[in-house]
């Protein structure tokens, strides 16, 4: 099973995603964090295999969130689930190793986007 | 589907032809063999039976004299003969009388089989046999009625086997030359029947390949001249129909090209007419707005506008008759009308902006603009809707709507204002129609949804059912604190899960507010 930590200030969206992933099966969701600070401190207490976040966050939002843990690790799987469109954006985010899925999102998508790790 | 392996007709029709004509050859000449082989077999034995008979009758006179020479001398005449091994010549009481042996050593032997032969028959009997080395004539001997003796001939069969193992060679060799003919014979009929049917499978093989189809040359004079015919025929027609269908196809591809590209660029000009959502900002401290068109264009549209100052604005949430082209052919209406009503506000600055009144202008112009007046107006265009004013100096809300309700929360509590049950526009509203006007004063943090009839009605959930008033309230109910971008995910969010694979039913317009 790998860890996963679900970063999303929307109680929904941290619910859906959750759902997602016990469906596909062989993810266990190890802790859930409702914006980026509290998702860095997370990771540095779960180290997570896995990290599912949201990019509009409170505090830190998801951009900063993924620059601090990938100075913290190189090697850990991230998948950023947004709404947001913008290209510019979206083109910071996947140089940090992260792959995209644009909100809403069905099972079939999160599947995909953490299968493009391997 | 798997394809069966196919076997050649033409090598069904060489085997069949092939074998049913070496069986033929084949028993026609073991038939020819058997016959001779007995043919030559009765024939020895008739020569033989008629050498004995002939040799009895002049014996007859050397053993009523008991003359042993002269029947000796008689006996070996048949020197002559290589093939006969012998001759005996037994009295009535079985004596041996004389006797002539071509080889000594046999004597005994030949004496043994004539015995045998003896035994099966009376004295008197004349009678031949075969074995496999020897043909027997027996013949009785007689003077006048009076029986004297018998005379046995014997000869060998190696004459006799010679020929036929001759004739054996001759009918192989006459088997093989006509099974040789026979098969080029089939080889030849094969072609003649199988050609054509080849003809045919090749221009099939080019129609299968999207090759150009040329004619058959029908050169047949059988039921393949009537087929060749049939398929050349059929052909031209198909490819006809064919060169019809393709440009059809060709004149439907760009009417379709024409028309989507005017639908997108009617798409561009809609969304001009949708406002900037960043005037939302300047009013309310969150907002989120879903717009989704069923199609490229849609019958649903929004307006948002700022009024005489910077306190006061106006949304309205419009779903026009149905959706795609005709729909925004409505919003186009629409938005002429708001327009005008939008001037008069601007200009009349005492007036107070009643949301009732402007649904009711909404009403008499739609209503004179599409000649809806009439009773016989072919047209029956119109559109629920909502209209919100909002004063953020005074925190008041009016609200007023066609078919279209308003939810807010106020102090945790989910409210709704249902709105008049009476569109807009339509033939079957009245001109005067008044619609009820609502108040609401605000406070903040209080948060406000407007919904077009698309949400609501989206079939979707197992059962295909409408996703329903109850349930969009429940949405606000569990999610209206968080921040509205999140909701706006919510409500996407959940409508994606419910709708699952069923079709979109109409436009879908929501729009969040929060004070």
């Amino acid at each position: 099973m790998e860890k996963v930590l679900i970063v999303d200030d929307s109680k929904f969206s941290r619910t859906t995603i959750k759902k997602a992933l016990e469906s596909i099966g062989g993810y266990e969701v190890v802790g859930e964090a409702i914006d980026g600070v509290d998702g860095v401190e997370q990771y540095e207490t779960l180290q997570p295999d896995l990290i599912v976040a949201d990019m509009e966050m409170p505090n830190l939002n998801g951009l900063e969130m993924i620059k601090r843990i990938r100075i913290l690790s190189n090697d850990v799987k991230i998948v950023m689930v947004t709404s947001v469109a913008n290209q510019h954006l979206l083109q910071d985010i996947k140089k940090l190793k992260t792959s995209i899925v644009k909100k809403p999102f069905k099972e079939g998508d999160l599947l995909q986007a953490i299968k493009s790790f391997r | 589907m798997q394809r069966k392996k196919l076997r050649s007709i033409k090598t069904k029709l060489l085997v069949l032809l092939g074998s049913s004509a070496a069986i033929a050859v084949t028993i026609s000449s073991i038939a020819i063999f058997i016959h001779t082989f007995v043919e030559y077999q009765e024939q020895a034995k008739s020569s033989l039976f008629n050498t004995a008979n002939i040799l009895s009758k002049n014996l007859s006179a050397s053993m009523e004299f008991d003359d042993k020479q002269s029947a000796t001398i008689l006996l070996n005449t048949l020197q002559a003969n290589k093939n006969i091994e012998g001759a005996f010549v037994f009295t009535k009481d079985k004596q041996l009388f004389v006797k002539y042996i071509e080889n000594k050593d046999s004597s005994s032997q030949l004496l043994k089989e004539i015995e045998q032969n003896y035994n099966k028959h009376t004295k008197k009997d004349s009678f031949t046999s075969i074995t496999k080395k020897y043909v027997f004539a027996n013949v009785a001997i007689f003077s006048g009625e009076d029986y004297l003796g018998n005379l046995s001939l014997v000869r060998n069969t190696n004459a006799l086997y010679n020929t036929i193992y001759k004739q054996l060679i001759v009918s192989v060799l006459s088997f093989l030359f006509s099974l040789t003919i026979v098969i080029v014979l089939a080889l030849k009929l094969q072609k003649k029947f199988t050609s054509p049917i080849f003809m045919l499978e090749e221009k099939m093989n080019d129609i299968a390949n999207n090759r150009p189809f040329s004619t058959l040359v029908n050169e047949n004079d059988d039921e393949f001249y009537t087929l060749f015919e049939g398929f050349n025929s059929t052909m031209q027609q198909i490819t006809q129909q064919t060169q019809e269908l393709e440009k059809t196809k060709q004149s439907i591809e760009y009417i379709h090209k024409h028309t989507r590209e005017s639908i997108e660029y009617a798409s561009l000009i809609q969304g001009a007419l949708l406002p900037d959502n960043n005037i939302f900002r300047d009013y309310f401290k969150e907002f989120f707005v879903i717009w989704h068109p069923k199609d490229t264009v849609g019958g649903d549209i929004y307006f948002f506008e700022e009024l005489r100052h910077e306190d006061e604005c106006l949304l309205m949430a419009i779903d026009c008759t149905g959706h795609g082209v005709p729909g925004a052919f409505v919003t186009m209406l629409v938005k002429a009308i708001e327009s005008q009503i939008i001037s008069h506000i601007m200009h009349h600055d005492e007036e107070i902006v009643s949301p009732a009144t402007i649904l009711s202008i909404f009403n008499t112009n739609m209503k004179h603009l599409l000649k809806q007046e009439d009773a016989d107006s072919i047209s029956n265009a119109g559109f629920d809707g909502a209209v919100l004013y909002y004063n953020k100096k005074e925190n008041i809300i009016r609200f007023a709507g066609a078919e279209t309700p308003l939810y807010y929360t106020e102090d945790d509590e989910i409210k709704i204002i249902k709105g008049d049950r009476y569109s807009v526009g339509y033939k079957k509203c009245d001109t005067n129609h008044k619609y009820k006007e609502h108040t609401v004063e605000t406070k903040n943090g209080m948060e406000f949804y407007i919904s077009t009839d698309g949400y609501f009605d989206q079939n979707g959930g197992t059962k295909g059912f409408p996703f329903g008033k109850k349930r969009f309230k429940e949405i606000i109910k569990e999610y209206h604190k968080e921040s509205m971008a999140n909701q706006q995910e919510v409500f996407l969010g959940i409508m994606m899960e419910y709708q699952d694979e069923e079709e979109t039913n109409d436009d879908k317009t929501v729009i969040g507010l929060r004070i």
